[in-house]
C-alpha cells in the first residue's frame, strides 16, 4: 500500500499561530472550502431553526442570506493571513451571498 | 378588462421591482468595497479585484449607480418643467404641477435636512446616498403620476 507523504510541520517552517491553519491549508487545500461550507450550513440551520423555534414559522430565504454574509465575512477575514485561502474560495463565498441577496429581496415581497 | 385597482397594484409592483434591483445592486456594491477595503486598510492585496468578473462587476455598479440618480433627477426635472399647451384642462394641469412641485420640494427640503445632513457628518458614500436619493425621486414621480391619472 503506498502512502503520499506528507509534508511536516517542522518542514513547512513557519513561525507564528496562524501557521498551524496555513499548514493545514497548503498540506490539504480542500480543508479551507470545507471549514467555510460547514460553518455556512451550521449558520443556516442554527437561524432557520432558531426563526422556526421562536418565531412560529421558519424564513429559509432570510436565514441563508444571513448565513451567506458570515460566511464571506469569515472569507473576508481570513484573506488577512498570507496563503490561508485562494481568490476562488473567496469570490465562491462573495457569490453566495450574492445569490442568497436576490433570493431574499425578489421572494419576500 | 383590467380595473383600475389592479393597474395601481400593478404599478406598485412595479415601484417595487425597481427598488429591489437598486437594493441589490447596493448589496453586492457594498460587500464587494467592504472586502475590498478590509484588504487595503491592512496593507495586503485584496483577492476581489484579482477576480476579472468581480472587478468589472464592481467598477460597472461604482459607475451606474450615481447614473440612476442623475436619471431620476433629470426625469423629475423635465415632468415639472413641461409647459402645458393651452386648452379646456390646462388649468386643471397647471395647478397639479404646482401642487406637485410644492410637495416634491418640501420632501426635498425634508430629506437635505435629514438623510443629507447625517450622511455629510458621518460621511456616507455618494453612491448610497445616491441609491436612496433615486428611490425617494423615483417614488415622488410615481406618486405625482398617480395623481393625475387616479385624482387621489
Amino acid at each position: 500500500m503506498i502512502f503520499k507523504t506528507y509534508q511536516t510541520f517542522v518542514e513547512y517552517n513557519q513561525t507564528g499561530a496562524s501557521a498551524t491553519l496555513t499548514y493545514v491549508a497548503s498540506v490539504v487545500p480542500i480543508f479551507i472550502p470545507v471549514l467555510l461550507f460547514s460553518f455556512f450550513i451550521i449558520s443556516l440551520l442554527s437561524s432557520y431553526y432558531f426563526t422556526k423555534r421562536f418565531g412560529g414559522n421558519g424564513n429559509f430565504m432570510g436565514s441563508f442570506a444571513v448565513a451567506g454574509y458570515l460566511t464571506t465575512l469569515v472569507a473576508f477575514s481570513m484573506t488577512l493571513i498570507d496563503g490561508l485561502i485562494n481568490t476562488t474560495t473567496v469570490v465562491t463565498c462573495l457569490v453566495v451571498a450574492i445569490v442568497g441577496t436576490l433570493m431574499l429581496l425578489f421572494t419576500n415581497r | 378588462m383590467e380595473s383600475v385597482t389592479n393597474r395601481i397594484n400593478n404599478r406598485g409592483q412595479f415601484r417595487s421591482l425597481i427598488f429591489t434591483a437598486m437594493l441589490v445592486a447596493l448589496f453586492i456594491f457594498a460587500m464587494i468595497s467592504g472586502g475590498i477595503y478590509l484588504s487595503e486598510s491592512n496593507g495586503k492585496n485584496s483577492p476581489l479585484l484579482n477576480n476579472t468578473a468581480i472587478n468589472n462587476t464592481f467598477h460597472t455598479l461604482e459607475e451606474q449607480l450615481p447614473e440612476t440618480q442623475a436619471i431620476a433627477e433629470g426625469q423629475k426635472n423635465n415632468t415639472f418643467l413641461e409647459n402645458p399647451k393651452e386648452g379646456s384642462d390646462s388649468f386643471l394641469f397647471s395647478t397639479i404641477i404646482g401642487a406637485a412641485k410644492v410637495f416634491t420640494g418640501i420632501w426635498r427640503n425634508f430629506y437635505d435636512l435629514t438623510f443629507g445632513l447625517i450622511a455629510e457628518t458621518i460621511g456616507v458614500s455618494p453612491v448610497v446616498l445616491g441609491v436612496f436619493t433615486a428611490m425617494l425621486l423615483v417614488s415622488i414621480l410615481l406618486l405625482f403620476w398617480r395623481l393625475i391619472k387616479v385624482g387621489e
